[in-house]
């Protein structure tokens, strides 16, 4: 007897599934206690790596800019380690330290709390120098974390990546298993031998997929600029800031969905693919040897790499590499 | 012809289809008849051979219990070489489901609050490909 257990729960000011088969009697007790400690632990996440919560082990750490060495959590550490490591392979272009800019653009709190058109423009100057994250220091020995004064730590989505692979692993021996943390998931195992569908959203028409993708194993990761705008002044707005301008990214691609072996790598690749723009992106989701599906601002549909569809609805599509 | 024979035990009847003879005979008379064969039985001294009708009815009570007996040791080893039934059954959290996987969610499902939701889906031993008859969820937007 196989079972497809699911658990859905709210986290990271999203939704969150989990699924995992089992065909052992013998995990049964145990596959319902590790579904409840998966949403503890999502939530348990998001209490220390949010910076949307005031107590978070992340606004503890930015609280402390500029006064010296802060010592942190052994999960926000991990997650530090992570994203500083992922500046340095983007060349800057993911920056974990572009809070102040996020929140200059209007990204200030959650984001159903922003309000979506305001008459008051923002100013044109970038906050900070490209490349200030190298400014921050890390000592493993102490595990602690010097900020400059000027910084402020932002580890939304890689965190969300770090914490759906920890779950993934985690939950992996009991069987197959799906976690999908808003669109960030990661797949460990099959059963039968068959890729789980996943859907990818069509990022102009997102009631609708635009591919369903076979997924043996690894992760997906989906960026896009359609879904978190906001007016300021006369121009529109978005999320994803890019660090040379220190404002919203003024990308020709509209959303990235890349297939990497782990859902922190995926949310990565797909930020900086679409920050980049989509030759400079395609060129980096190359090098970093990772798969997408590209969606340009005007329609076009770019495939880099073995990206695993089964099938496109394209406006007009062509195959990169 | 055809001849059903019961004998040996008390009250046994022999009962022939055998035109002209017909009869059915019952006690310690002795009892004579003729199979499909020829041959000749003799109940009288086959139910010798097993004792007395009171012996019978010890080794009717004997057949009886043992039957009853190893019924009970076999419930008895199932039962212990098992889990106990509570840590076998699901329910109700997860209850047997048809094989057919939920449809994608739609642009916002996953983004809506639900309540918490716990459930399981039951496939055959054997499953029917394809196991998944749509998008188990679909990777959107952050």
């Amino acid at each position: 007897m196989i079972m497809l257990y699911e658990h859905h729960f709210r986290a990271m000011n999203t939704g969150v599934g989990v699924w995992v088969w089992s065909a052992d009697l013998e995990h049964t007790p145990t596959i319902q206690p590790a579904l409840g400690w998966a949403e503890a632990f999502f939530g348990r996440a998001e209490a220390e790596l949010s910076r949307f919560r005031g107590h978070s082990a992340l606004s503890r750490l930015n609280r402390a800019a500029g006064r010296g060495p802060h010592v942190v959590s052994s999960m926000l550490w991990a997650v530090l380690l992570a994203a500083f490591d992922a500046a340095h392979e983007s060349g800057g272009i993911y920056d974990p330290t572009v809070l102040h800019s996020l929140e200059r653009a209007g990204y200030d709190r959650s984001f159903e709390a922003i309000e979506p058109i305001a008459r008051e423009a923002v100013s044109p100057t970038p906050t900070l120098p490209f490349g200030s994250w190298r400014g921050v220091r890390l000592d493993g020995l102490t595990r602690s974390v010097d900020v400059p004064q000027d910084l402020a730590l932002d580890l939304g989505g890689i965190a969300k990546g770090w914490t759906v692979d920890h779950v993934a692993l985690a939950l992996a021996p009991l069987g197959p298993v799906l976690v999908d943390a808003g669109g960030d998931l990661r797949v460990v195992g099959m059963v039968d031998g068959e890729a789980w569908p996943v859907g990818v959203q069509d990022s102009f028409m997102p009631e609708r997929d635009r591919a369903l993708v076979r997924l043996r194993g690894g992760a997906l990761a989906t960026s896009s600029i359609g879904g978190r705008r906001w007016r300021r002044g006369d121009r529109t707005l978005h999320h994803l800031i890019d660090p040379r301008t220190g404002t919203s990214a003024d990308s020709d691609l509209h959303a990235v969905t890349v297939h990497a072996p782990d859902a922190m790598t995926a949310d990565v690749a797909a930020k900086v693919a679409l920050v980049l723009g989509s030759t400079a992106g395609t060129a980096y989701l190359l090098k970093r040897g990772v798969s997408a599906l590209l969606t340009a601002t005007d329609g076009r549909e770019m495939v880099v790499g073995d990206f695993p569809h089964q099938e496109v609805v394209p406006h007009a599509s062509h195959h990169c590499a | 012809m055809m001849i059903v024979t019961n004998e040996g035990l008390p009250g046994a009847s022999h009962t022939t289809n055998n035109p002209g003879e017909g009869a059915s005979l019952c006690g310690d008379r002795p009892m004579k008849t003729t199979s499909s064969a020829g041959s000749t039985h003799v109940p009288s001294v086959q139910r010798s051979s097993r004792g007395s009708p009171a012996s019978g009815q010890w080794w009717k009570a004997w057949v009886l219990l043992t039957s009853v007996g190893a019924t009970v040791l076999g419930w008895m080893a199932f039962t212990t070489g098992e889990p106990p039934v509570e840590s076998v059954v699901i329910a109700p959290v997860a209850r047997p489901m048809p094989i057919e996987v939920a449809p994608a969610l739609g642009g916002s499902g996953l983004d809506e609050p639900r309540p918490l939701l716990r459930s399981a889906r039951t496939l055959p031993a054997m499953p029917q490909k394809p196991i998944f008859q749509a998008p188990v969820t679909r990777t959107r937007r952050s």
